[in-house]
Parts: C-alpha cells; structure tokens; sequence
C-alpha cells in the first residue's frame, strides 16, 4: 500500500504542478516559441502578393538596377544574407543597385501556408511578379545562396529573357540524378549523433502539430545538423525562422510518388548564353568547389570563385570577399552591355 | 564524472527512488516470482537505454505489476535526456490465454538542445491484447503518451541567432503521441527475452521522425 500512496502523492503533484503554473503558455501562440510572422506582425516590412504576404526590405535608389536576393532552405530567410547588403571596403552593392531581399512564400518571416501553394511552380510564380513589382520590363540580377541558387536556376530555365545575370552561391543539385547521388550527405543524418537523437527525444515535449511547433523543431538541427557544411561555430549565421512545411513540401515537390528526386532545372540552360558567377566555400565538402566544379558545366557560359576560410555559409562569414567577386563579376556584366 | 559513471548514476537513481517497482512484461509469469529487474535498448523515440524494477503485489484481488524505470539517451549517455516512470500493469480482462492488459504510467523528461532546455510531467496509457502463456506471449499494442505540461528555458544560442523575444515558462498542451504496435516475449528460466515495435504518431496523427519505434529487453524474475 506504501507504492500506492507515492504514486498517489506523485499524481497529486502532477496536478499541483499543472494548477500552480498559473502563467502557462500556448507552444501555438504566435511569439511564444518562434517569431510572429507578418501575417501577425504588422510592424514587419511587407508587401502583399498573389494571394500572400511577404517579408521584404529593399535598399538602394530604385531607379538602379535590380538584384533579388534568394535565400537558402526552402524555408530559410534573408537574415544571413544582409550583410551583402552592408559596407565593405567602402563599396556597398547598394551605391549602384537596388537590392531586394524577401523572405519566400511560407518562410523566415513571410506569411505560413498549407501544402497546395507551396510547390516550385508558385515559387516561380511569385518571383515572377516580384519582378514585374521591381523591375518592370527590365530584366533583374540575381543572388541566390544554397536553395535560393537552384530556386535562380529554376527562374532562369523558364524565364532566361528576365534576367540579365546570375550570382548562385553554393547552390544545391541543379537535377533530380545529381540530389540523389549526394541526399545522404545533404541530409547528414546519422543515428548516433547527438543532434539526430536531439530531436527525436524532443518529439515527446513538443508534437508538430501547428505550423509554430514544427518550425520550431526543425530550429533544433540548425546549428549542428550539417557538419560537413562547415559552418562558423563563432560567427553562426543567423535566422528568424525555418518554415518547415515550406521545407517539407518544395523538397517533396522534386520528387515522384516513391520519393524520388526527379526534377531537372536545367533543361533550358542552353538558351541562357550570359555569363553566370558561382562561388563556393574553399572549407564546403559537399555542396563545396567539387559540386559547383560540375554544376558551371551545367551553363553556357559559367565560372567559379573559391574563397578561402569558409563553408557553406561563405556569403555571411565572407562577405567581403564575396562582394568582391560579385563587383567584379557584376562590373564585367556591365561592361560587356555598353 | 565520465560518461560510464554518469550512465550508471542516471540509472541508479529512479531504481533508488522507489521501494517498488514495474515493467511490462509477461503478465502470465507475474505469479512465478514477485520481483523482477530489467534494461532494455532502442528506438523510443531516439535511441535509449533504461533499467527498471518491478514488483507484482495484490491488491483488490488482481495482481498488480509495480514499478519504476528510468532510461537516457544512449549515444553518448546524455544524462540531460532522461526520462523516468512509475507505472502501474494489470490484466484488466482473460479468457483462457488470451488477455486485455492494461497499464498507467506518470512520466516525467527532461532534454537540452542546441535551442532549449525542458523537462515535463506526462501520463502513458497502454493497452495490449494478446496470447499470454507461461513461456511466451504475443500481443498487439496500442498507447497515447501525453506531454501534460512542459517547462522551457532557451538557449543562449537561440536568443543570440535566432530569437531573443522566446518565451521561457510552462507551456500546456505541448505534445502527445500515439503508439501501435507489438509486442512478444520468451521466457528461460527466469529470464525474459522481450521485444516491441510499431509506429509513432503524433496526438494529432502527424507524421513523426523518427516514424517508428523498436526495442529489445532482457529481465530477470526473482
């Protein structure tokens, strides 16, 4: 009868727990686990566009030509991108463009959406009248980092008239065959590390059942999810948020029914015949200088520059350096249309 | 304190705690002998070690399986991932062999990761129907552990690089996962041999990562 006792004591205390918390929280709520989106936010800068709102900031005299940045994911946000937005060296892409940076349809701070509008061809489709927006009738550059570089790659295979350069940082598989060679390490999933048991164990403290909650948990492999990317550990590159059904279903939208990849973006990269500028991280192992050596062959007329002391998130711990490649790279542009 | 010692203290501490105990086992053999050790290994839902104790007492004319376990994440034996329970096991219906096993259990979890640290209060609730014999048993399983209240503390880390305005405190309502599967077991001498596998889903059935879990126990009945 002692055991019964404890137990009742122990369940007893469950109770008196659960009452005495008189401030409990709601993991759902917009705020509490992850940042409020501008769908919540009004404060956020925001455009709204083919049915959705958008976390976007731009900098720079609109008159100038424009540069979209990309970001990584699906599902990352700008935030890691800003400091090309800053002042190197007494040069900021700012002083000669106009610079855009939002945040993708259901990612970082731009308004959650459920699966059937988060697939490339939406994508494509927002990027489209982002442009139209920006840059009427004049074709745009690009940045794209990670993602944002196959997302680049993707625009230009359908659209190569609407943009008059390209700058993909590290882009990801630019086809189904070459994602599937190179998924595991991609993934970095391995069963005995710590992060992979991290965020199994969590699944008990915090179910995924509402856009917060898996956005949340998708946070949990942010920082040591990708060790062959070769982050900076001191200088980590920042987020505001994972949009993890963005993540999920662009990610799903590459592959068939057996999961797959399949997609292909560069089916039409014949027909873009203007110089495109890759860079990589010199520390990157995966999708590092030996991917991006293959993935320039992939277009007309394309180069690569490694810059040393990096990995994968060589636009934020380099970013000087990597201006510096993009000026000369954007001057080149430049010089070669007058 | 390395990281064996670490282990064996987590695991010493709730067999410590409790003068009574229990695991689910083979309710058929709850009459062959009143106490019973144990550890198993798996994937639950990340990969863990656990030691427990039972013991089976009368009470209102059933046999009751008491118990407590407690078991870390075994990778690197991260005593920070822990979780702890006291339950409760009995036959709730019988038929020959085949019987409705039932079980409770109050739970309690603590993790860190590179975002937050938590630790929360919970119930599992079991059922299992199945063939129960004296040297063997087979049963399906079907249970719903609910993460009834959880408090988080975020990580420096999180608040430098990716949100400083998160909310520390007791969050309600956090989580719950629904588990079906089977479960089997033979019994030598006084040993037990017992596995378990099935599928996770989230409470309200969401996939889950990982989808599955499995597990691999060894007792001794004495």
């Amino acid at each position: 009868m002692s055991m019964l006792r404890w137990i009742k004591a122990a369940w007893g205390g469950l109770v008196a727990v659960a009452v005495l918390a008189c401030e409990t929280m709601e993991p759902g709520v917009p705020g509490n686990l992850v940042p409020a989106t501008v769908a919540e936010d009004a404060s956020l800068p925001a455009v709204a566009m083919n049915g959705s709102r958008f976390h976007l900031e731009t900098f720079g005299n609109p008159a100038n030509p424009v540069i979209v940045f990309l970001h990584g994911g699906p599902g990352g946000d700008y935030r890691g991108m800003l400091r090309m937005a800053g002042r190197h060296n007494g040069y900021s892409l700012a002083d000669e463009y106009f610079l855009v940076f939002w945040d993708q349809r259901g990612s970082g701070l731009s308004m959650r959406h459920d699966r059937t509008v988060l697939t490339t061809d939406v994508f494509v489709n927002d990027l489209n009248t982002l442009v139209d927006r920006y840059s009427p009738g004049r074709p745009v550059l690009l940045i794209g980092e990670s993602w944002g570089g196959m997302f680049a790659t993707r625009y230009i295979n359908q659209y190569p008239q609407r943009v008059a350069g390209a700058v993909l940082i590290e882009p990801g598989p630019l086809d189904g065959a070459t994602m599937e060679r190179l998924n595991d390490d991609v993934r970095g999933s391995d069963l005995g590390s710590e992060w992979v048991n991290d965020f199994a164990w969590a699944s008990q403290f915090l179910s995924p059942d509402d856009h917060a909650r898996m956005d949340y948990e998708r946070l949990i492999g942010m920082r040591d999810g990708q060790p062959t990317f070769h982050q900076s550990t001191v200088d980590p590159e920042p987020s505001w948020r994972l949009g993890a059904a963005a993540s999920r279903y662009i990610t799903e939208d590459g592959q068939d029914a057996n999961g797959v990849f399949n997609y292909d973006f560069t089916t039409n990269l014949a027909a873009y015949t203007t110089a495109v500028l890759f860079i990589a991280g010199s520390w990157s192992e995966v999708l590092g200088p030996s991917l991006q050596r293959e993935q320039v062959l992939r277009y007309p007329s394309a180069s690569l520059q490694v810059v040393d002391g990096a990995g994968h998130d060589v636009a934020w711990v380099k970013a000087a350096d990597v201006l510096t490649h993009v000026r000369t790279y954007l001057d080149a542009l430049k010089g070669g249309s007058q | 304190m390395n990281a064996t010692l670490r282990f064996v203290v987590a695991l010493m501490i709730p067999a410590l705690a409790a003068r009574d105990a229990a695991a689910q086992w083979n309710v058929e053999r709850f009459g062959s002998a009143r106490n019973q050790v144990y550890t198993t290994f798996g994937l639950d839902p990340a990969v863990v070690a656990s030691v427990g104790y039972g013991r089976v007492v009368p009470l209102f004319g059933r046999e009751w399986q008491l118990g407590v376990e407690g078991g870390v994440v075994a990778p690197d034996y991260d005593t920070r991932d822990f979780r702890a329970r006291m339950q409760v096991r009995t036959t709730l219906l019988r038929w020959r062999s085949l019987r409705l096993v039932g079980s409770a259990a109050f739970i309690t979890r603590g993790t860190e990761n590179s975002i937050y640290r938590a630790f929360n209060f919970g119930a599992d609730f079991t059922g299992a129907a199945g063939v129960y014999r004296r040297s063997w048993f087979l049963a399906g399983e079907f249970g719903f552990d609910k993460a009834v209240i959880t408090h988080i503390a975020h990580s420096d880390w999180y608040r430098t690089h990716v949100y400083p305005e998160a909310k520390d405190g007791w969050y309600l309502n956090a989580g719950g996962t629904f588990r079906y599967g089977a479960a089997a077991g033979v019994a030598i001498g006084p040993a037990e041999l017992a596995v378990r596998a099935g599928w996770l889903r989230t409470e309200d059935f969401n996939d889950l990562l990982p989808p599955m879990y499995a597990g691999l126990g060894v007792g001794v009945r004495f």
